[in-house]
């Protein structure tokens, strides 16, 4: 039991590490990719769309796949 | 409505909402110190300041819950529904500080991880008086950071309404399992009935004003159609006041049936902007404008007027002698149909 939560908090931790890397690249060229608004948008709203691209780097990811083929 | 993205469009009455917030906030944590002080002269300070930020948030969370039948139940609620955002992020961010300074003073001593003390520290899993509830409070915030961080625009419209949704749904999970934490909690604290009366008071309110807004909609949420259907029966078309609409559901989803200029078209309910109820909102310079907060949508295509982007799914209606049918499926945001023109105008 204290293995399967130990190792589901690493895993977690992985996710969040990975998603902190996405974000950056997503918030500065990403997220202009499917939604026009972005690149007139001011530089803190960056700053604000950053916590949940964090967090939600699984589907965004995939809808810019999605979006490339 | 938006062309590009700002971070907060501010104006005096949001201003005077947060400031709102922000009073109630500050007079609650000095009325609660000074009660504990009183009270409780032993607690220490971080006692204190854990339970203040923690029953701050709990209680914010109720406001955010009970708002949304309320303004159904009775317009005159729309003001606080109007900045219900800001509500809901100033109460993930108190229940922030309450959780990450609970990790501090309970999980940081040991040589574990923090994070992994939470889950590991007590391992009475089986138990339900010694359960680690601090595990549920966990989880709770994760829905709540996750609500929180996708409160933007920006994230309704590139999750897409669907999963924001369903996302935003998950506060009924949050509750729950905050109910939990804070019941088994204080089971093993100190078995405050004061608490217990609270967290009672605040479901039987929470759930019999839902009941209740449920009931005043059961009529609209009663689905017109087995999920088969072709054209389905809607309702007359004096059942329509002029420049409002009538909500039906078909295919699971609610649809507005706008009259306007003697012609009636049909658009999804909801909202591009936050979800708003676009089928409670009035016709206003021949646009559906949305009570929430004046989004505006064309009746025949579901499209914000230029230069603005959102769009809504449109519908196909019929008309068979005063009777107005829908066809249940759905047309992609923005399709252009034309308008039913009625008789005698
Ligand atoms: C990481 C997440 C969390 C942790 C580690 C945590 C930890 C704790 C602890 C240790 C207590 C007992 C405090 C005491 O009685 O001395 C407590 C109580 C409480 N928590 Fe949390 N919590 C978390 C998340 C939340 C969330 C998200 C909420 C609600 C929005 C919440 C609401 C409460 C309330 C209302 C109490 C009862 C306060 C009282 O005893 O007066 N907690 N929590
Ligand atoms: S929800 Fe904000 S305008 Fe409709």
């Amino acid at each position: 039991m204290a293995g399967i939560i130990s190792l589901a908090v690493d895993i977690f931790f992985l996710y969040l590490a990975i998603g902190v890397l996405f974000s950056i690249w997503f918030v500065f060229a990403g997220a202009a990719k499917f939604d026009e608004g972005v690149p007139k948008a001011p530089w803190h709203f960056r700053l604000i769309i950053l916590p949940g691209s964090i967090l939600l780097w699984v589907p965004l990811f995939i809808k810019l796949l999605k979006k490339k083929s | 409505m938006s062309v590009s993205y700002t971070s907060i469009l501010w104006n005096r009455q949001k201003k005077a909402y947060d400031l709102g917030i922000l009073v109630f906030v500050l007079v609650f944590s000095v009325l609660f110190f000074v009660g504990h002080a009183v009270l409780h002269p032993n607690a220490t300070f971080e006692t204190i300041f854990i339970r203040n930020f923690g029953l701050l948030a709990f209680l914010l969370l109720h406001v955010v819950l009970i708002i949304g039948p309320l303004a159904r139940l009775n317009a005159r609620f729309l003001v606080i529904l109007y900045n219900r955002r800001h509500l809901g992020v100033t109460m993930f961010m108190l229940a922030a500080v309450h959780g990450v300074f609970s990790i501090m003073n309970f999980h940081t001593l040991g040589d574990m991880n923090p994070i992994k003390s939470v889950f590991l520290s007590n391992l009475s899993y089986d138990s339900l008086i010694h359960f680690p509830f601090q595990v549920l409070g966990f989880l709770a915030l994760i829905i709540l950071v996750l609500m929180a961080t996708t409160s933007h625009d920006f994230w309704l419209k590139n999750l897409g309404p669907k999963v924001w949704k369903a996302l935003h749904m998950m506060v009924y999970v949050a509750y729950a399992l905050i109910i939990l934490h804070v019941v088994l909690g204080a089971l093993q604290n100190e078995n405050s009935p004061i608490l217990f009366g609270i967290v009672l008071a605040g479901f039987l309110l929470i759930s019999s004003l839902h009941l209740l807004a449920a009931f005043r909609e059961r009529s609209i949420d009663k689905p017109l159609d087995q999920a088969t259907a072709e054209w389905v029966k809607a309702c007359q078309v004096n059942d329509i006041k002029n420049d409002r609409a009538k909500i039906v559901t078909v295919s699971g989803e609610r649809v507005a049936i706008f009259k306007y200029n003697g012609k009636l078209s049909a658009v999804n309910n909801f909202c591009r902007h936050q979800g708003g109820p676009l089928g409670e909102g009035k016709i206003v310079d021949g646009c559906i404008t949305c009570p929430w907060h004046g989004y505006q949508y064309l009746p025949e295509n579901g499209q914000s007027p230029p230069p603005f982007t959102e769009k809504v799914e449109t519908y196909r209606l019929k008309l068979e002698g005063e009777e107005v049918w829908i066809h249940p499926e759905p047309l992609a945001e923005g399709t252009y149909v034309k308008p039913i023109q009625l008789a005698g105008s």
